[in-house]
């Protein structure tokens, strides 16, 4: 294989390759159905206590 | 209750599975062509593998971290190639395992220093560096003179790099233990059988002690060898098969 | 690990059996490695597994009889993390000390060298030191945070009984190994990676563990969503595995021996070593430490990440590009110049996600800036993402080949590499340091603001003496090197820019000493806090919970 060669079909390839990859990133990231779910998460370091509270309802997992 | 359970498996291991798959793409472009494209390596006249002496200095040289201060690779640029020699070729180090290219040059460049200096100079400078070279921030060297070196497992070290595809023949390997004190002595039986095996190989009694085989020799065989292989002569670097 | 899909989770007790065999089998190659390996470097290495395994053992059989490893589920595990806790704290000061060591070497070589302890010299310290700073302290720290995290962002306890417990112990083994290893001169030459072929298969068995801990967690989490900090650390756990176990790939000399030589030759040993060498980096020293960000930055600031959407895209975009930067490390090498290219190219790109991510934490504190005046605690974590800013910025600068030229080979890169360590990772680990303890050990508060205030303008004037005075030498050396006369000839010797260094590695020196002396305050404030001197009132004993003033990080414990 020749250096052009593959030069050429990393930039073609990898040029594809990445934008396709952004853009299902952005997808996920912008799908309206989400937008709760990230609301959620985003507030999770800060109402994390304790976990006593949070097993008392549900079963012992171990 | 299980089926939660799968749920929350699956998103898990989808996530493990999408990162090594994002992961493992750029090495694969990056590193597996280097073993297939021919180009990757030069074609040049003079590469061998390291005679067992060459090979023991070069594992006290790793062994002692030079790598951390002197690099091996000359780049090419003028005030490089003029202060140091040739720019280093990528079949110059195509027995190194592992290379030692390095990544700081808190000492000069070692790759071409073969045949610069005198043995006696390196002895000197290893022993007691601001002795030589006032201003230098190297450490002293004096136990290698003082540390014998054992003769008994270099043919294992030889066979582990035979193991690995490095062109080491099987005589090779049975004299590695004589081999490693025939360097020493260019009047020795072998001497002729030796420089066979390995060409260029520089013969010399480097430490001065004649009577014992120690670490210094090793690491001051090592560096004299050091760049001197490539007969840059015969190296074509404008070639088609050498542009990479 | 696909059978667990029907299976429980492990309990405790599982987890006694496969690491009984796996102390067992270690226990029995040390030892015949110790007694007919013939390998005379190997003996003192053989001798210390032995001892770790055999106290490993120990402690198995104590605690299954002394049924010690009985656990409450409804419960954090969080005696692994205080354990990983102080490992961090201790561990960061024997590398900032040999950090130290070899930079008044450099200073002074007729002071610090010796000429009768070969294990003096530099290049057996300097892995010391790197390692011990990389992969002792942050690694601890990495262990120790990321145990913190998953537990309360997953909302469950850690999974597999005492496997955290190995790898804590496991880690710290290889660090024992590793830090001895080079000193007597076990090493595979490799930047970052220097440990021996034995050490390296020990470290891949702890880190197997580690993942599938922290995957098991993270399978049995209480909420739908894993929370971006957790994608961070899976990220680093997975990677730094598959660039350990490629990059070290070797051929024993012997199975009894320590010398290995490497699967890998020349160019292309070179490129898979700076794929890793970047990466270790990349994912060591960058993603591991973002998930730290995203945790303790919004917790501590007590509002939620600035924008969880660009979390997710930096995410990707950081993991997916930094992966490719390796080849920025052998420009103007023997190393075809496409893969150069490559490598500049991501480089240069990597600069978009890495500030989308500083502005992520920054922006964190839009509207309570005011809290960096009165919390330090605070202050260290977002200034450490402002130095992640400037490293990160530097590192695209270098990367681009005309200044690679000038920058390649001289002090300029270790000013760079010590911006980002000491300034992002050395900081951030500090603040997090100072969350965790007083949470952990349910104290009101730590020991000394005051203490925290004084740690705080010592590291950054001493990274500030550190990496000045290397810009200096750098760039210094680097025009030296390459300036000509007017007859056209070099116009300095070598020993000239090595004579011209002398100053700055004296500031040099300075600069980390403030930063060792920085981090001793901290590991006494943090030990005061732990045994509940002075602010540091153990919580139990300050209720009622209204009284308390009014912080977050006090009255959520």
């Amino acid at each position: 294989m020749e250096y052009g060669t593959i030069a050429h079909w990393v930039k073609i390839g990898g040029t594809v390759f990445f934008f396709a990859f952004f853009m299902a990133v952005l997808l996920y990231v912008f799908w309206p159905g989400n937008r709760e779910k990230f609301k959620k998460a985003s507030e999770r370091p800060i109402s994390d206590e304790s976990l006593i509270s949070d097993n008392k309802n549900g079963e012992s997992d171990e | 209750m299980s089926k939660l359970h799968t749920f929350m498996e699956k998103r898990s291991f989808a996530l493990l599975v999408g990162i090594l798959g994002v992961v493992s793409i750029g090495g694969m472009v990056e590193i597996a062509p280097l073993f297939y494209i021919d180009s990757t390596i030069e074609e040049v006249e003079g590469m061998r593998p390291y005679s067992p002496l060459e090979l023991a200095g070069r594992d006290i040289y790793v062994r002692e971290g030079c790598y951390t201060c002197h690099s091996q690779m000359i780049r090419p640029l003028r005030d490089e190639v003029e202060r140091y020699g040739h720019y280093s070729l990528a079949a110059e180090s195509m027995y190194d395992r592992p290379f030692q290219w390095g990544s700081k040059r808190t000492g000069p460049d070692l790759a071409r220093v073969g045949g610069k200096y005198s043995d006696e100079w390196h002895v000197l400078h290893l022993e007691n560096p601001q002795a030589l070279v006032p201003a230098s921030v190297m450490p002293p060297y004096k136990f290698l003179s003082e540390t014998k070196l054992p003769t008994d497992r270099i043919a294992m070290h030889l066979k582990a790099n035979q193991k690995l595809g490095v062109p080491y023949t099987d005589e090779m390997i049975e004299k590695a233990a004589s081999d490693m004190k025939t360097q020493l002595d260019e009047f020795a039986d072998d001497a002729d059988g030796f420089i066979e095996r390995y060409p260029k190989a520089v013969m010399r009694e480097f430490d001065g002690d004649p009577d014992n085989l120690t670490e210094m020799d090793a690491l001051v065989a090592y560096l004299q060898i050091l760049g001197t292989l490539v007969d840059f002569s015969e190296y074509e670097a404008e070639t088609n098969e050498n542009q990479r | 690990m696909a059978q667990s899909r029907s299976m429980s989770l492990p309990n405790a007790h599982d987890a006694v059996f496969p690491i009984g065999v796996i102390l067992i089998l270690g226990f029995l190659w040390a030892l015949m490695a110790a007694a007919r390996g013939g390998d005379p470097t190997m003996e003192p290495h053989a001798f210390m597994m032995m001892g770790g395994f055999a106290l490993g053992l120990a402690a198995l059989v104590f605690g299954v009889f002394d049924n010690r490893f009985k656990f409450d589920s409804t419960e954090y595990d969080d005696n692994v993390i205080k354990a990983g806790v102080i490992a961090t704290a201790f561990w960061g000061m024997v590398g900032m000390l040999v950090g130290l060591v070899i930079a008044l070497q450099l200073a002074f070589p007729e002071t610090f060298y010796f000429a009768e302890l070969p294990w003096m010299g530099f290049g057996r310290l300097r892995p010391l030191h790197t390692s011990g700073v990389v992969f002792a302290f942050g690694g601890n720290m990495l262990i120790a945070s990321s145990f913190y995290i998953v537990q309360r962002t997953c909302r469950t306890r850690l999974a597999g009984g005492i496997w955290p417990w190995f790898v804590f112990w496991g880690y710290q083994l290889f660090i024992v190994l590793a830090a001895t290893g080079y000193l007597l001169g076990i090493t595979a030459s490799k930047e970052y990676a220097e440990p021996e072929w034995y050490v390296d298969i020990w470290l891949t068995i702890v880190w197997v563990a580690y993942l599938g801990v922290f995957m098991m967690t993270l399978v049995k989490r209480k909420e739908p969503h894993i929370y971006v900090a957790n994608w961070f650390f899976l990220s680093f756990i997975v990677t730094i595995a598959m660039l350990h176990i490629v990059n070290n790939l070797a051929m024993p000399v012997s199975l009894l021996g320590a010398k290995s030589y490497s699967a890998f030759s020349g160019v292309q040993d070179a490129m898979t070593q700076w794929w890793y060498g970047h990466n270790a980096v990349g994912f060591f020293l960058t993603t591991g430490f973002l998930a730290m960000m995203y945790y303790f930055i919004p917790k501590r600031a007590n509002r939620p990440i600035w924008s969880y959407k660009l979390s997710i895209v930096h995410f990707w975009t950081v993991i997916f590009i930094y992966i490719w930067a390796g080849p920025h490390h052998l420009h103007y090498t023997a190393l075809p110049q496409w893969t150069q290219t490559l490598g500049m190219v991501f480089s240069v790109m990597l600069l978009m996600p890495s500030w989308g991510g500083m502005i992520n934490g920054l922006m964190t504190l839009a509207g309570a800036f005011d809290k960096l005046r009165t919390d330090p605690v605070l202050r260290f974590l977002v200034v450490s993402v402002a130095f992640y800013g400037m490293a990160t910025f530097e590192g695209p600068l270098m990367s681009i080949r005309y200044v690679n030229a000038l920058s390649h080979y001289t002090e300029w890169t270790v000013g760079h590499v010590h911006s980002g360590a000491l300034g992002w990772n050395g900081l951030i680990s500090f603040g997090a340091l100072y969350c965790m303890v007083p949470w952990l050990w349910k104290r009101k508060d730590l020991y000394s603001t005051r203490l925290v205030e004084w740690h705080f303008w010592l590291a950054t004037i001493g990274i500030l003496f550190y990496i000045t005075a290397m810009w200096g030498a750098g760039i210094g050396e680097g025009l030296m090197w390459r300036k000509y006369n007017e007859l056209g000839f070099l116009e300095h010797s070598f020993i000239e820019t090595v004579e011209m260094k002398h100053l700055a590695y004296i500031i040099r020196a300075l600069g980390g000493g403030l930063f060792l002396l920085g981090s001793m305050l901290m590991s006494f404030n943090l030990w005061m806090t732990i045994k509940g001197r002075g602010n540091a009132v153990p919580l139990d004993q300050v209720v009622p919970a209204e009284d308390l003033p009014d912080t977050p990080t006090l009255a959520t414990v």
